[in-house]
């Protein structure tokens, strides 16, 4: 079967999601179905048929199971949002559709993805920018310094700026990765990096330990730091980069520990979010989030049936908690392996990929969805610190939307094939 | 690079791994833990979204009904009988929690049972719960916290061939309505909190259900248990003791009332029952021994919990046989010693003599309902027997002769036939409580009234049976 035939098939088993979950909500909340609220089903099916369409023009040959595996996640975001917060949702429409529009466009621009690499350093550049540009230019929102105001917008930059450094991480180390992974010395059988191969390690780590500290945004800072560490691992495939990466990066985090309240605070909670003198206060959504995984048990109470409302920002961070409230186990397990599945195409995608760079892309931006939806995912359900990042695909945010739509996109281009692919068309 | 890429295919799979274990822990190993935690107001919001069953009394009466209220439960209770019903009700709190019915009753008031079959569990949610109907008499209810008062004891009444408890009153009372409150001060704290402190630290524990758990010694009113065990071993009714007003026993004594402590000389027991005599009833103990009396006290269901449909009903107490010597037991006969009976159990013996020796399971429950659908119905069923119907109707007779001429009197009804019998417990360096059990009518009795006024310092037979008599007249009306 074309790989187009199989995305259509697939698609089309994922389209009953939005239209039974609509008519779910409706008949939990209002014991009847509104015709009006088929608008979002159907302008939801409406995109992806879109963005399949032009994909048999664009890229007929790109891997067929990353739009529709993204096409679950948003389905399951949309339906939950509405449940939530029908505004929210509603602005999350149009969001999506700049989303898939924004996707289609880079597909249909960027015939070579390999020119990617050249321009590396003014992207890394324009990355760091955008990351920094909170600093000056940003507003203050929960106590961390994540977001730009324009007019009626509230961009993260911090999203774009993760596909940015995720495309430099693959184009330096493509370039460096013979000269890296060759050198140093044999230790007890353990292969050592030349103390100045550990440059680049060592930038990434002040890195993070400065969003870290001056923006409070833990949870960029692991990801940042998690998605460099995987691309050097497979760029080299030495360990030991990982392991003084692990080690360098919590030595920063203890320090930080004891340098800062704020982190403390978050270490404190995370530790015991049910103490009885926090539970109300610093630990108040941590402890909500898994009294709302509990109160799903295996199958969960049902859409619209359960309280996730309790928990503050539960259209954001903690979207995953209402999806183990009110589909239990089996939907949160659910969610998780969609992303699992993502990533084993996104892997798959970077070990057929020729090219150096196009493996370490895919690689990259694969690392970027498998880490910040584990990061949020674990962090919600308390198996790492809560940090403040949204599930891919599911959580409530355009500028979260918009970059991973980009990525799809990136994903897609690398899966047809390099360079000489382009010429043929 | 292909090797690596793998193996960070396999970290993927090794983190969703990590994921799905503690997502487990989460949903379904700690999921108990969790749910518990009284930091987790999920349950509360859901529990105080429904609005919750009706309690209803036998009348017809709404004593209890959930209400609209504002902030974040969508509904509280209201109590319209004030605290007449309070012990029974109990009170439904988002804050303090549940008791009496309100607690034992939750599942088929907030609509969970008796359940509506799984394809109507799975397609709709419960918003209105079923409606329990009680057994309870308002007009007996009132009728004993009139007669009761502002005196600390307990009045409960039973339907002795059902089982059904007519009215269940304890002073002092607490007034639900204060306590569900879900009003705050101008400073954001909850008003109720005040009164749940001030409730808890009441001396008098006006929370005491003293029906259903308060132990008193029960005085002379045991005597009936002692000469149920007596007919029942075989010791007739004419069995002759010499009764002086003090009988030597053991090395010490055994005295009755009066002052100086009444003679009777040879008396039998039916005479020593109607004028309550304690040196009759001590020789009828030595004679049985310890043994008989536990065992027969135990067959009337002292030692054991009752099996009342509200939460917290108490076992009371009567001493192993072993650890009773000579004079222990003697005081024993008569209602002393280590004995400790709540009101609920000496109206249950009250119920085996008026039910032919036959003591039906208690229970303030009688239907469960949907809008007006029967859903569920108690049925009434024998708890214990602990003597023959002979024993019953002698000691019936006995127990109207105490009304007609004995110490009990004042538990008359005009034109109707009342059984009863008075206790005076003395209680070591307190004033002693007064005690009466009634039974009326006589030839076919269908309410047993037990009465204490703790520490009234008067008799059985002017302070409780007094109060009896009132709780007859309206349940007989």
């Amino acid at each position: 079967m074309k790989p187009r035939w199989k995305e259509a098939l697939l698609l089309a088993a994922a389209l009953p999601i939005p239209f039974l979950g609509w008519v779910s909500l409706d008949l939990a909340r209002e014991d009847r179905v509104t015709a009006g609220n088929l608008m979002y089903p159907l302008v939801l099916s409406g995109l992806f048929l879109l963005a399949h369409i032009s994909l048999r023009y664009l890229r007929p040959e790109a891997d067929p199971f990353l739009l529709p595996t993204t096409a679950i996640l948003c389905f399951t975001g949309m339906v939950m949002l509405l449940r939530l917060n029908p505004h929210m949702s509603r602005l999350q429409l149009i969001w999506l559709g700049v989303a898939v529009f924004l996707m289609v466009l880079l597909v249909a621009l960027l015939r070579d993805w390999s020119v990617l690499e050249r321009y590396r350093y003014t992207l890394a550049l324009l990355g760091l920018l955008l990351l920094f540009s909170t600093i000056v230019f940003g507003k203050e929102v929960n106590g961390a310094r994540l977001w730009l105001v324009l007019g009626p917008v509230r961009l993260q930059p911090s999203e774009l700026a993760k596909i940015l450094l995720a495309v430099f991480f693959a184009a330096y180390l493509a370039e460096r990765r013979e000269l890296i992974a060759g050198a140093g010395r044999t230790l007890l059988g353990f292969h050592l990096p030349r103390p100045r191969d550990l440059g680049p390690l060592l930038t990434m780590w002040a890195l993070s330990l400065l969003l870290l500290i001056f923006q409070r945004d833990l949870g960029s800072s692991m990801l940042f730091f998690g998605i460099f560490l995987a691309v050097i691992y497979v760029a080299t495939g030495r360990l030991a980069f990982v392991i003084v990466g692990l080690v360098l990066f919590l030595a920063g985090a203890v320090l930080t520990f004891f340098l800062f309240d704020h982190v403390r605070t978050r270490v404190d909670t995370w530790l015991d979010p049910l103490n009885p003198e926090t539970v109300n206060d610093e630990s108040y959504q941590i402890a909500q989030s898994l009294f709302a995984f509990a109160s799903g048990g295996l199958s969960g109470t049902g859409l619209g049936r359960g309280n996730p409302d309790i928990i503050p920002y539960v259209e954001t961070d903690f979207v995953y908690a209402s999806v183990g409230e009110e589909f239990g186990l089996a939907g949160a397990v659910a969610l998780a392996l969609l992303y699992l599945i993502f990533c084993g195409r996104g892997l798959r995608i970077a070990l057929q990929c020729k090219e150096d760079f196009g493996k370490l892309l895919a690689v990259s931006l694969t690392a970027v969805v498998g880490l910040q939806s584990f990061v949020i995912m674990a962090g919600v359900t308390r198996l790492l610190p809560l940090t403040g990042i949204t599930l891919p695909f599911v959580s409530y945010g355009g500028s979260s939307l918009v970059s991973n739509f980009l990525l799809v996109g990136l994903l897609l281009c690398v899966s047809e094939g390099g360079p000489e692919h382009a010429e043929e068309h | 690079m292909q090797k690596s890429i793998k193996r960070l295919g396999v970290f993927f799979v090794a983190l969703t791994l990590v994921m799905v274990v503690n997502l487990s822990y989460l949903q379904v190993w700690g999921q108990k833990t969790l749910l518990e935690n009284p930091a987790n107001t999920r349950r509360l919001v859901r529990e105080y979204g429904i609005a919750r069953g009706r309690i209803i009394a036998a009348d017809g009466q709404v004593l209890a009904e959930s209400v609209r209220s504002a902030g974040p439960f969508a509904y509280r209770r209201t109590y319209n009988q004030g605290s007449l019903f309070c012990h029974i009700l109990g009170y439904d709190s988002p804050q303090f929690g549940r008791t009496g019915l309100e607690a034992s009753y939750n599942d088929q008031l907030l609509g969970r049972k008796p359940s509506r079959g799984w394809a109507e569990e799975m397609i709709s949610d419960v918003d209105e719960g079923n409606d329990v109907y009680l057994t309870v008499d308002p007009r007996v209810q009132a009728a004993a916290a009139q007669a009761l008062g502002s005196r600390k004891g307990a009045v409960v009444a039973v339907n002795p061939k059902t089982g059904a408890v007519l009215a269940m009153y304890s002073w002092p009372t607490f007034d639900p309505a204060s306590l569900v409150s879900q009003e705050r001060s101008a400073e954001g704290s909850l008003l109720a909190e005040a009164v749940m402190r001030a409730y808890s630290e009441n001396p008098d524990n006006p929370f005491l259900n003293r029906a259903t758990m308060g132990l008193y010694t029960p005085g002379s009113s045991f005597k009936v248990v002692t000469a149920a065990a007596a007919l029942e071993s075989g010791i007739p009714v004419d069995t002759v003791f010499d009764c002086p007003g003090i009988w030597q026993v053991g090395g010490s004594r055994v005295t009755n009332y009066g002052e100086p402590p009444r003679s009777f000389g040879s008396i039998d027991m039916r005479t020593g029952l109607v004028y309550s005599v304690n040196t009759y009833f001590a020789q009828l103990a030595v004679r049985m021994g310890a043994e008989t009396i536990t065992d027969y006290a135990e067959r009337f269901g002292i030692n054991s919990v009752p099996p009342l449909d509200l939460p917290g009903a108490t076992a009371s107490r009567i001493p192993p046989a072993k650890s009773m010597d000579v004079v222990s037991l003697a005081w024993s006969g008569v209602g002393q010693a280590e004995l400790l009976l709540t009101p609920l159990q000496l109206c249950l013996v009250g119920c085996a003599v008026a039910n032919g020796g036959r003591i039906m399971a208690p229970h303030l429950v009688k239907e469960i309902r949907r809008a007006q659908t029967i859903l569920d119905r108690y049925d009434p069923y024998v708890w214990k027997t602990p003597i023959s119907p002979r024993t019953a109707s002698q000691l019936l007779q006995m127990m109207v002769a105490v009304v007609e001429e004995g110490t009990g009197t004042r538990a008359t009804v005009p034109g109707i036939t009342v059984a009863g019998k008075t206790g005076t417990a003395e209680v070591e360096g307190k004033p002693s409580h007064a005690w009466f059990l009634g039974l009326a009518p006589a030839e076919n009795p269908s309410v047993v009234v037990a009465v204490v006024v703790e520490n009234s310092g008067g008799s059985g037979g002017t302070v409780a049976a007094p109060i009896a008599r009132e709780v007859i007249r309206a349940a007989l009306r």
